[in-house]
C-alpha cells in the first residue's frame, strides 16, 4: 500500500521562531478519509497549503509521489482542492465554469457535471451571483465530482453555511465521490458534525500532532466512563487524562485502562470524536 | 500541443468574462461612430460639391485621403478606448482574484502560475489590441457607408476609392501598434507588478513608487531625470532622437504628414531594452503569484 501522502518532520516557520507547524509526521493511506481537527490557529490549514504546494515548508512530503514543493502544476492534475463551497467568482456564468475547468483539466467529465446541475436549481445561465449560497455549493460539488482525482483536499468547506447545506455537501461527497481509489483529507473544527464519515482523525494543536488515529481504534484505546458522585474516587484512581461533570454525573476519559474494572463504577463506553477532542485540549490547557 | 492551445484559449476566454469592457468598449464606441454621422446636421463639405468642380484625378486624391482619415480617426479612438480598457484590467488581473477570494479556487486546478499571467499577458499586449483594430476595420467601412447615406452631395469623394483609402492604411497603423505593444510594454509589465503585489488599491502601488523617487530626487538632488525619463518613455515622440522622416510621402500614415523611421525605430536599442526589462517584471510577477492566496 502506497501512501497517498506521506509528511516527514513537516514544519512551517512563520519569521524566525514562531513555528506554525512543528515537525509533524503522518502517512495517508489510499481510500481514507482523514479528518485534521484542531482549533482556529492550530496549523490545519498550513498543513493544507503546504500538501498543495501553496506555501513553502521545511521537512520531506510527498503527494501521490511528487513533491509538492516543486511538481505543484502536475499535481493539481491529480488532486482536486476545495478552499470555501460557498466561494466561486461572481461574475462567473455557470456555463462558462463548465467550459473552463474542461479547458484547463484532462480529467474533467463534463457531462458528469450537467448531469448532478439538471437534478438542481442550478440552470446554466446562471451567474454566481445570482446564486444561494447552497447553491454555489452544488456548482463546486458538480465541479469537482466530475474531476477523477485520487485525493480531495477539503479546507473548512462548509464554514457559514447552514446545517441542511452542510449536510447535503458531506452525504453528496460520500455517496457520490468516494470510492476505494478516492481519498479525502479534510479540515475542520466542527468535528461532531463529520465524524460519522472520517475513517482517521489527526488532532492538531499549536503546530503539534496530539492524536492521530483511525477510527476504530478509537475504542480500543480510549475509553469514558461517566459515574455519579459515590463512584468518582475509585474512578479517578485509575488517572483518566480529561474529566467533566454535567449535572452532578462525571464522564472520565482514559487512555489504556482496563474496560472490565472501569465498567464496574459505571457507564462505560466509547468517546465520540468530538468528546475527545475537547477532553485532549482541556489536558494541554 | 492542440490540447496546450486549447488551454491557453480557455484561459484567455475567461479574462474577456471577467474584464467585460476588454471588449465591450470598443465595440459600443465603435457601434457610435457609425451611427453619429447619421443623426448629424446638415454639415457641409469644405468644397461644396467636389466632383462636379474638380477633375477626376484629384477627386480621387481626395477621397483616398478622405479614406485615410476616417480611419486613422477610427483607430486612434478605439485605440485610446483599448487602452484605458487595458489600463484598468492590467490593475485589476493579479488583484481581483485574492479581493473575491477566488484564487484558490483558480489555483486547484491544473494551471501554473506562469500559464496565468501569459495568458493574461497576451490578452493585454496582444488579443484586444488585435480586437480594436478588427472593429476599426469594420468600422470605418460602417461609418463610409453611413456618410455616403447621409450626405448626398458629397458622393463623390466618399466611394470606393474612401474604402480603399481606410483598408491600406490599417496595415500601417498595424505597425505602429507594433510599436506601441513593444514599446510600453514595460508599462504593462509594471502594471501587472503592481497588481500583484497590492493589498488594497493596486493604483496606488502603481503610482506610489515612481511618484516618491521623483519627489526625493527633487528634494535632494534638485533634479528631474527620472520624471523626464519616464515622460520620455510615456511619449517617445518628444524624444530628440526620435527618428521621423517626414518627407517620405509614400510610406506616410496621411500623404505628407510623413511618418517613423521604423527601420531605425525597430532596431533602437532602448525599444529591446525596455522589452528585456519587461520580460525580468513579467518574471518576477510570475514567482510572486507562487504564494499568493486569499490572506
Amino acid at each position: 500500500m502506497t501512501a497517498i501522502i506521506e509528511a516527514r518532520g513537516l514544519t512551517k516557520r512563520y519569521g524566525r521562531k514562531k513555528e506554525a507547524v512543528a515537525g509533524l509526521d503522518f502517512s495517508v493511506g489510499p481510500g481514507r478519509i482523514v479528518g485534521l481537527i484542531g482549533r482556529n490557529g492550530a496549523g490545519k490549514t498550513t498543513v493544507i497549503k503546504s500538501v498543495l504546494g501553496l506555501t513553502p515548508y521545511e521537512g520531506h512530503l510527498n503527494v501521490l509521489g511528487r513533491n509538492p514543493a516543486t511538481e505543484r502544476d502536475a499535481l493539481m492534475r491529480e488532486v482536486s482542492f476545495i478552499a470555501d463551497v460557498a466561494v466561486l467568482p461572481k461574475w462567473l456564468r455557470v456555463r462558462d465554469a463548465l467550459a473552463y475547468v474542461q479547458g484547463v483539466h484532462p480529467a474533467f467529465n463534463r457531462d458528469r457535471a450537467e448531469a448532478f446541475l439538471a437534478a438542481t436549481d442550478v440552470k446554466l445561465t446562471h451567474k454566481v451571483k445570482e446564486l444561494s449560497k447552497g447553491m454555489v455549493t452544488q456548482l463546486h460539488l458538480a465541479l469537482v465530482l466530475a474531476i477523477r482525482a485520487r485525493l480531495l483536499v477539503l479546507d473548512e468547506p462548509t464554514l457559514g453555511l447552514d446545517l441542511l447545506v452542510r449536510r447535503r455537501f458531506y452525504d453528496t461527497l460520500l455517496n457520490d465521490y468516494m470510492d476505494e481509489e478516492r481519498t479525502i483529507l479534510v479540515t475542520t473544527h466542527q468535528v461532531e458534525e463529520i465524524e460519522y464519515l472520517l475513517t482517521d482523525v489527526m488532532f492538531i494543536e499549536q503546530g503539534k500532532l496530539v492524536l492521530n488515529t483511525p477510527i476504530e481504534q478509537i475504542g480500543e484505546r480510549y475509553a469514558q466512563l461517566i459515574v455519579g458522585p459515590s463512584q468518582l474516587e475509585a474512578a479517578r484512581s485509575f488517572k483518566p487524562f480529561s474529566e467533566r461533570t454535567v449535572f452532578g454525573r462525571t464522564a472520565l476519559f482514559f487512555e489504556g485502562a482496563p474496560r472490565e474494572e472501569l465498567a464496574r463504577l459505571g457507564e462505560l463506553g466509547t468517546p465520540s470524536v468530538a468528546d475527545l477532542f475537547v477532553a485532549r485540549m482541556q489536558e494541554a490547557a | 500541443m492542440s490540447n496546450l492551445n486549447s488551454k491557453f484559449a480557455t484561459l484567455v476566454r475567461r479574462e474577456f468574462w471577467e474584464h467585460r469592457a476588454l471588449w465591450m468598449a470598443p465595440l459600443i464606441v465603435g457601434g457610435i461612430m457609425v451611427i453619429m454621422p447619421l443623426l448629424g446636421g446638415n454639415m457641409r463639405f469644405g468644397a461644396g460639391d467636389m466632383s462636379a468642380s474638380g477633375d477626376a484625378g484629384s477627386v480621387r486624391i481626395v477621397s483616398h485621403m478622405f479614406g485615410q482619415a476616417t480611419m486613422i480617426g477610427v483607430t486612434m479612438t478605439l485605440g485610446g478606448i483599448a487602452c484605458l480598457a487595458i489600463f484598468t484590467y492590467l490593475l485589476d488581473s493579479l488583484y481581483a482574484e485574492r479581493k473575491d477570494r477566488s484564487i484558490l479556487f483558480w489555483k486547484s486546478l491544473p494551471v501554473s502560475d506562469a500559464q496565468t499571467v501569459l495568458a493574461k499577458l497576451a490578452v493585454a499586449l496582444l488579443v484586444t489590441p488585435l480586437l480594436a483594430l478588427l472593429v476599426a476595420a469594420v468600422v470605418q467601412p460602417l461609418i463610409t457607408g453611413a456618410l455616403f447615406v447621409r450626405y448626398e452631395h458629397a458622393r463623390g469623394v466618399i466611394d470606393g476609392g474612401a474604402l480603399l483609402g481606410g483598408l491600406r492604411t490599417l496595415p500601417k497603423v498595424a505597425v505602429v501598434w507594433l510599436y506601441g505593444v513593444l514599446w510600453y510594454s514595460p508599462f504593462v509589465a509594471w502594471l501587472m507588478l503592481a497588481s500583484v503585489l497590492a493589498k488594497r488599491v493596486p493604483l496606488m502601488y502603481a503610482l506610489m513608487p515612481p511618484a516618491t523617487l521623483m519627489l526625493l530626487e527633487l528634494m535632494f538632488l534638485d533634479s528631474n531625470h527620472l520624471a523626464r525619463f519616464i515622460g520620455e518613455r510615456l511619449a517617445p515622440w518628444t524624444r530628440s532622437d526620435w527618428a521621423w522622416d517626414a518627407t517620405d510621402p509614400q510610406r506616410g500614415l496621411l500623404p505628407g504628414l510623413g511618418s517613423p523611421d521604423w527601420g531605425v525605430l525597430f532596431t533602437n536599442g532602448s525599444l529591446w531594452l525596455g522589452v528585456a526589462v519587461a520580460a525580468a517584471m513579467v518574471y518576477l510577477v510570475i514567482r510572486l503569484r507562487r504564494y499568493r492566496d486569499d490572506t
